[in-house]
Parts: structure tokens; C-alpha cells; sequence
């Protein structure tokens, strides 16, 4: 049977016993183990626990629709379901992806002390947050909202749709969901948003940080929004110039005309 | 064995060594018609998660290879590419224009690994010496006279020399490449575009590179003489480039490089962003951006208007120098250039290839420099008669150069310029330098704009 699985190249919950967030997890701890690398989801399925994903894994989600009836993230990885132990750099879980064909997530994702994600093509009816996040692409993804939090480096998002009425995307490394993780800086930087669209959003992107949070590089551009396409700063900001800077933010459109609105002021940055 | 998914796992497939068993699903892909091989994770004629490679595994025309979720690592000890096109080694047919070779996809699927593994110590000076091989065997990837190529999605970490390496190629699609170098031995570039490649699109583009991370270099080495495609042009032109975030170590992240009469046109680049681990390594990165170089030819180099209609927007850079112009440039805009962190020039030349550098038609708008001027090492705040960096270190370049929205921070001079050069800047702002200009003779600076603390 191990074999058949490795030759196979994945799991699948119907492999195991249990109700649907069980079988689902013991699916992505045996694609694990096994070092397959791979889990297949296919049809509906409704789950009232976190699913918990493991470094070197890929969670296809083929024609599946996933709910989260709890008051909980329906999927988070194992850095961050054991963030209170494992918060240093060696537990950082490594090559996560997420990859959608035509399916249906509904329930928030939560992903911290990870290096090298990859999200493609999925369509969530609820957040994603990274933390602490080293190397990521997102690729054609819908979700309500994105929050790029804590210590989020070496990012490109392309083709985000954020559908809340809000703020589409957030990108400050002052948000933080959990414990600081020891020995990681809390800055972000490296950042490339692109290509993306807010239909509903009052506010497409907002940028922030403070002074200990810093953000810089940071290169935005082909996005349109309902209300203001970029934002820098909140009201209640207090950081200085120097703690937010090399922002470039162009090819913006708006549907209420107000392209950027800067309540802060960024250092050394660009807006065209 | 119409209508089977073909992968070397097939027992039909099997032989002693995986390079073989994987070639051999490529014949059977050929012969059922799917053309068409995906290679899994893992590897059952091994009963193991990867697959080592000991030949090149040779793709041939209208074939799609997809390596889904796997880890291929070059045997220790072989010297060959990992993938080529099937006739790239093959002088007899590969060097005519007839001979070209179409329709090459290799497409990764979930988290593909491709591996140099251990290095066996081929390179560039040991170059077909000592009974080594050419270095070219060394390159991960090669492609050579390939028309309509895509490869995707894929992470190539411990390259042996170039990790891909392309030469008379065309319409070419590469997308979602991450690289991952320990630059222990030199030349572990990323992608390499050499003579003969037009209509490419480049796209994010990412990882540690032990030397450039893109380059454009149409020469003509030994090698590049050796295997020319009779009947092609040498150029390099029509190339798109979006997305490269990278630290490419001592060297460049994007190098544009032409000599003996080969001509580099129609380049357009959105977005390099530097991403240098140099707070921890407490050194620069080489440089951005490089143009020109006084080595590589062996009959001359550029003249003027062989390097021309480049755009190039979105850089930021804290490396040592953001742009290197070194030899004659035409037509070219910079737009929205940031030099911050610890960079250090902002545009500069190698004092070498001077005389031989000429400008026309260049332009440079919405330049922002602002480095933190600190003692890199100590990461100690200097004073201003001690700020380090230079905005534009042109030294005897020639030519005609308009600078359009540009502002400086602070910075130890603002222009060290002695050529033959005409420089025009409107709207421009110096805040604080150190010196704000080292003139030569020939040398004209109009500045419409403020300069503060002018000395």
C-alpha cells in the first residue's frame, strides 16, 4: 500500500477513516511521512478542525469544496500550529503549496515561519494572513481579504482579487496574530504587488508599518480598485519617513478616481 | 500504448541507470503520440525520492516534459547538462537554420527541485583542459537553435556553472524560476541569453545567484564560434523581462553585454529589485544592472547603436553601483531609480572602457538616492565630511545625458564626470554632498533645480 501511494503521488482522505478533517489530516501527515509530497482533495467536505499542513507538501484542492464550521483558521501550517514551541528559525516549515482547480475555500488561512509558499489559482471565502514568511508567490488567488503581516520578505502576488468591501490588501509588519518569533527581524521588504483588483473595496491597499516594524521595497502596480486604490499610513500612524520607505506604486486605477491617498510620508518613494 | 500517461516508473521503461529509463519514456512518448512524459517524485526502478541524472536527458521537438513534484540531482562526478534539446550536441545539423528544433515545454508541477549536486570542478579555467570537456557541459539547462521553448515553475539550486543556458533560441517563454546558489566556484549565473536569442519573456525571477542573475551577452567565444547557426542573426533583441528580485552576489542582477558587432535591441525590463542579504554578509552586491563591459571581445567592442532602444523601469539597489554604463548606449530610458540602504553609486562606469563609452539619447528620470551613509561594517552614521557614494560616476564617458526628477539625499559627490558629456538636468534637488561636482573640461552641467551646501 505504501508503495502504491508513492507511485500514485499523493493522498487522498477516502485512504482513511474518521470524519472529513480527520481523514484530511491523517492524509497530509502520511503525505508526509511518506515524503510524497503531495495530497489531493476532490468533492466536499466539512471540517470543525484546523487542517494543519506540513513542510515539502502540495494540497491540491481538484474540484473540492472545503468548510470550516469552527471557529477557527481551516488551515494553517506546522510552524504556526505549534508557534508557542517551535518559534525559532530552525522549525520553519519549508516549500508549502496551495494549488486550486476550481474549487472553494470557506475559512481563513493562516501561515507563519514559512519559506517558499507557492498559492495558486485558489479562491477562499475568508483571509489570508502571512507572518514571518520568507519567499512567497500568489498567483490568482480570491479571498475576502490579504494581510501581509510580520516579517513578510520576498513576496510576489499577482492577480489578487479581494472581494470585501474594506481594505483589499494589507501590507504592515506591525500585524502580528500570535508570539514573536526569536531571532527573526520584524521588518518586511521585497515585496512585488501586481496585476490585481479590489471591485468592492473602499480602500484597495493599505500600507503601514511603525518604527520598529519597518517596511521598504516595496513595488506596486496595475491595480484598481472601488475606492482609493493605495493608501500609506492610518490615522492613528505616528511612524517617521525613515521607517517606510522605496514604495513604488503605479498603473493605479480607481472607480472613485482617488488613486493614492498619503497619510504618512513615505521616504524616497515613487507614485506615478 | 495509445492513451497511457507515460513517466519512467513504467517497468518497459527501466534501465541501469535513471538518466536511460527516462530517455527511454521519452521514445515511448514519442512512439504512442502523446509526446508527452511526466517525471514523479519517485523513482520506483530505485525504490528513492529522486532521480540522478549521469546523462543529459534529451528532449526532442513538439515534447512536453513535466516534472511533477520531483528532485533530479546531476550524478557526482559526470560533466553534462541535465536537460538539453535532443540535437543541441549534435554540430552536424544543429548549426544550420534548417536544423532548428521546435516546440519544447518543460513545465513544473508542485515543488521541483533540479540539483547540480556535488561540483566536479569544470570550470571556466579549467575549460578543456586536463581532459575536461567544454564548460558548456556544465550549464543545468541548454538550449541551442530552439524555436517556441517554455520552461516553468521551477527551483535549480547548486548549479554547477550557467543554470540555463540559451544560444539562436526564439520565442521563448520563461516564468517562475528560483535559484539557489552557494557561490563557491564563479559563474553560477541564473539564466543566460547568449547570441541569437530574440522574442523572450522573462518573468519572476528570484533566489541567491553566484553571479548574474540574468544576462544578455552576445559574444563570441570559442564555443559560440564553434556551434554558430549558419543563416541566423547573432543578435539579441526583443526582449521582455518583468519581475527579477534577486541577490546576485558580487555580480549583476541583469548584464547587457555585446561586442564584435553583435547588437543588443528592443529591451524592455519593469521591476528589478535588489534583495541582497547584505546586512548579514556585511558586503554589497555587485550591481543591478550592467551595460558594457572592456573584457569579452576578441575583434572590438560595441560600436556606437549597437546597444540601443533599452527601457529599463523600476530598479531599486543598495548595491555598489545601482547601473554600470560601459560602453555606448542609445536610446535608453531609466525610469524610477532608487538607490537606498547601503548603495553606493548611483550610476557609474568602469574607468577601463571610458574612452570607448559614448552615450546618445540616454535619459534618466524620477531618481531618487538616498543611502543611510553609514560605516557599512559597523553600521556606524558618518558625518558629512566623511559621506561616502557618488550619484553618477561617469568618469570620461561621452555623449548627451538628460536626468529628469531627480533628488539626492546625501551623498559624498554628486557627479564626477570629465568626459566629453552633456548633462541636463531639470528638476533636480542635492540636499546635502560632501562635493557636489568634480568637472573635467569638456565636461557641461546645467542644472535647472536647488543644490544645497554646493561647495
Amino acid at each position: 500500500m505504501m508503495n502504491e501511494k508513492k507511485l500514485r503521488g499523493y493522498t487522498v482522505p477516502c485512504d482513511y477513516q474518521g470524519n472529513d478533517a480527520e481523514r484530511i489530516q491523517q492524509a497530509l501527515d502520511e503525505s508526509s511521512a511518506l515524503h510524497i509530497g503531495r495530497v489531493v482533495l476532490n468533492g466536499s467536505y466539512l471540517i470543525d478542525k484546523t487542517l494543519v499542513i506540513r513542510e515539502d507538501t502540495e494540497l491540491v484542492f481538484d474540484h473540492a469544496t472545503v468548510e470550516m464550521t469552527a471557529d477557527a483558521p481551516l488551515l494553517t501550517n506546522y510552524a504556526q500550529a505549534n508557534r508557542d514551541e517551535l518559534n525559532s528559525y530552525s522549525f520553519q516549515d519549508a516549500y508549502v503549496r496551495l494549488t486550486g482547480i476550481d474549487s472553494n475555500l470557506k475559512g481563513d488561512i493562516l501561515l507563519c515561519n514559512a519559506w517558499h509558499l507557492y498559492l495558486s489559482n485558489l479562491t477562499l471565502t475568508g483571509k489570508l494572513q502571512l507572518e514571518y514568511v520568507w519567499e512567497a508567490r500568489l498567483e490568482r488567488l480570491t479571498a475576502y481579504s490579504v494581510v501581509f503581516g510580520r516579517s513578510c520578505n520576498n513576496i510576489i502576488a499577482q492577480g489578487i482579487t479581494a472581494l470585501t468591501d474594506k481594505t483589499g490588501i494589507i501590507v504592515d509588519p506591525a500585524v502580528i496574530s500570535g508570539c514573536e518569533l526569536i531571532a527573526k527581524e520584524p521588518f518586511s521588504h521585497e515585496l512585488i504587488i501586481q496585476d490585481s483588483t479590489m471591485p468592492n473595496a473602499a480602500a484597495g491597499i493599505l500600507i503601514s508599518c511603525d518604527d520598529v516594524c519597518t517596511l521598504y521595497n516595496v513595488q506596486i502596480d496595475h491595480i484598481s480598485a472601488k475606492g482609493t486604490t493605495v493608501v500609506i499610513g492610518k490615522e492613528r500612524d505616528t511612524f517617521a519617513p525613515e521607517s517606510c520607505y522605496d514604495l513604488t506604486a503605479e498603473q493605479l486605477q480607481s472607480a472613485s478616481g482617488e488613486t493614492l491617498r498619503i497619510v504618512r510620508e513615505p521616504k524616497n518613494s515613487y507614485f506615478a | 500504448m495509445p492513451g497511457t500517461m507515460i513517466t519512467p516508473n513504467l517497468s518497459e521503461c527501466f534501465r541501469s541507470s535513471d538518466s536511460d529509463t527516462i530517455q527511454v519514456a521519452i521514445s515511448l512518448a514519442v512512439e504512442n503520440g502523446s509526446r508527452t512524459i511526466t517525471i514523479p517524485r519517485y523513482n520506483a526502478r530505485c525504490d528513492r525520492d529522486e532521480w540522478r541524472i549521469s546523462v543529459s536527458i534529451k528532449v526532442p521537438d513538439d515534447f512536453t516534459l513535466i516534472l511533477d513534484n520531483c528532485f533530479m540531482v546531476m550524478e557526482t562526478g559526470v560533466y553534462d547538462n541535465m536537460i538539453t534539446n535532443s540535437r543541441s550536441w549534435d554540430k552536424e545539423t544543429i548549426t544550420k537554420a534548417e536544423g532548428e528544433q521546435r516546440n519544447i515545454t518543460v513545465i513544473g508541477k508542485g515543488n521541483v527541485i533540479l540539483d547540480g549536486g556535488k561540483h566536479n570542478r569544470l570550470l571556466e579555467k579549467t575549460n578543456r583542459k586536463y581532459g575536461l570537456p567544454t564548460v558548456w557541459r556544465n550549464t543545468l539547462l541548454y538550449w541551442l537553435n530552439v524555436s517556441n521553448l517554455h520552461v516553468e515553475n521551477i527551483r535549480i539550486q547548486n548549479q554547477r556553472y550557467w543554470s540555463m543556458t540559451h544560444m539562436f533560441c526564439d520565442h521563448v517563454k520563461l516564468k517562475n524560476l528560483d535559484f539557489y546558489a552557494v557561490p563557491h566556484v564563479c559563474n553560477l549565473d541564473g539564466i543566460n541569453l547568449r547570441q541569437g536569442c530574440h522574442h523572450f519573456e522573462i518573468e519572476n525571477i528570484t533566489g541567491r545567484t553566484g553571479d548574474d542573475t540574468v544576462a544578455l551577452t552576445a559574444l563570441s567565444s570559442l564555443h559560440e564560434n564553434e556551434w554558430f547557426v549558419e543563416g541566423k542573426s547573432p543578435d539579441i533583441h526583443d526582449v521582455k523581462i518583468r519581475n527579477v528580485k534577486s541577490d546576485s552576489y558580487t555580480c549583476y542582477m541583469l548584464r547587457l553585454l555585446n561586442h564584435d558587432g553583435r547588437k543588443i535591441y528592443n529591451i524592455d525590463v519593469d521591476t528589478l529589485m535588489e534583495a541582497s542579504d547584505y546586512a548579514t554578509w556585511k558586503r554589497r552586491n555587485g550591481g543591478v544592472v550592467c551595460i558594457g563591459s572592456p573584457l569579452y571581445f576578441k575583434i572590438r567592442q560595441a560600436y556606437e547603436g549597437e546597444t540601443s532602444n533599452i527601457v529599463m523601469r523600476n530598479i531599486t539597489s543598495r548595491s555598489a553601483i545601482a547601473v554600470t554604463l560601459n560602453h555606448t548606449v542609445q536610446d535608453t530610458l531609466f525610469s524610477n531609480v532608487k538607490v537606498f540602504g547601503d548603495g553606493l553609486v548611483g550610476f557609474g562606469t568602469w574607468t577601463e572602457t571610458a574612452e570607448a563609452g559614448k552615450l546618445h539619447n540616454v535619459t534618466i528620470e524620477h531618481f531618487l538616492y538616498s543611502p543611510i551613509q553609514q560605516e557599512i561594517r559597523l553600521s556606524k552614521a558618518l558625518t558629512k565630511d566623511k559621506y561616502i557614494g557618488t550619484v553618477f560616476d561617469l568618469d570620461t564617458l561621452a555623449g548627451d545625458l538628460k536626468l529628469k526628477d531627480v533628488h539626492i539625499d546625501r551623498v559624498g559627490t554628486a557627479f564626477k564626470c570629465f568626459g566629453d558629456i552633456k548633462i541636463d538636468a531639470e528638476d533636480f534637488s542635492c540636499n546635502e554632498a560632501g562635493r557636489f561636482a568634480l568637472l573635467g573640461k569638456k565636461t557641461v552641467l546645467t542644472i535647472d533645480g536647488e543644490v544645497k551646501d554646493d561647495e
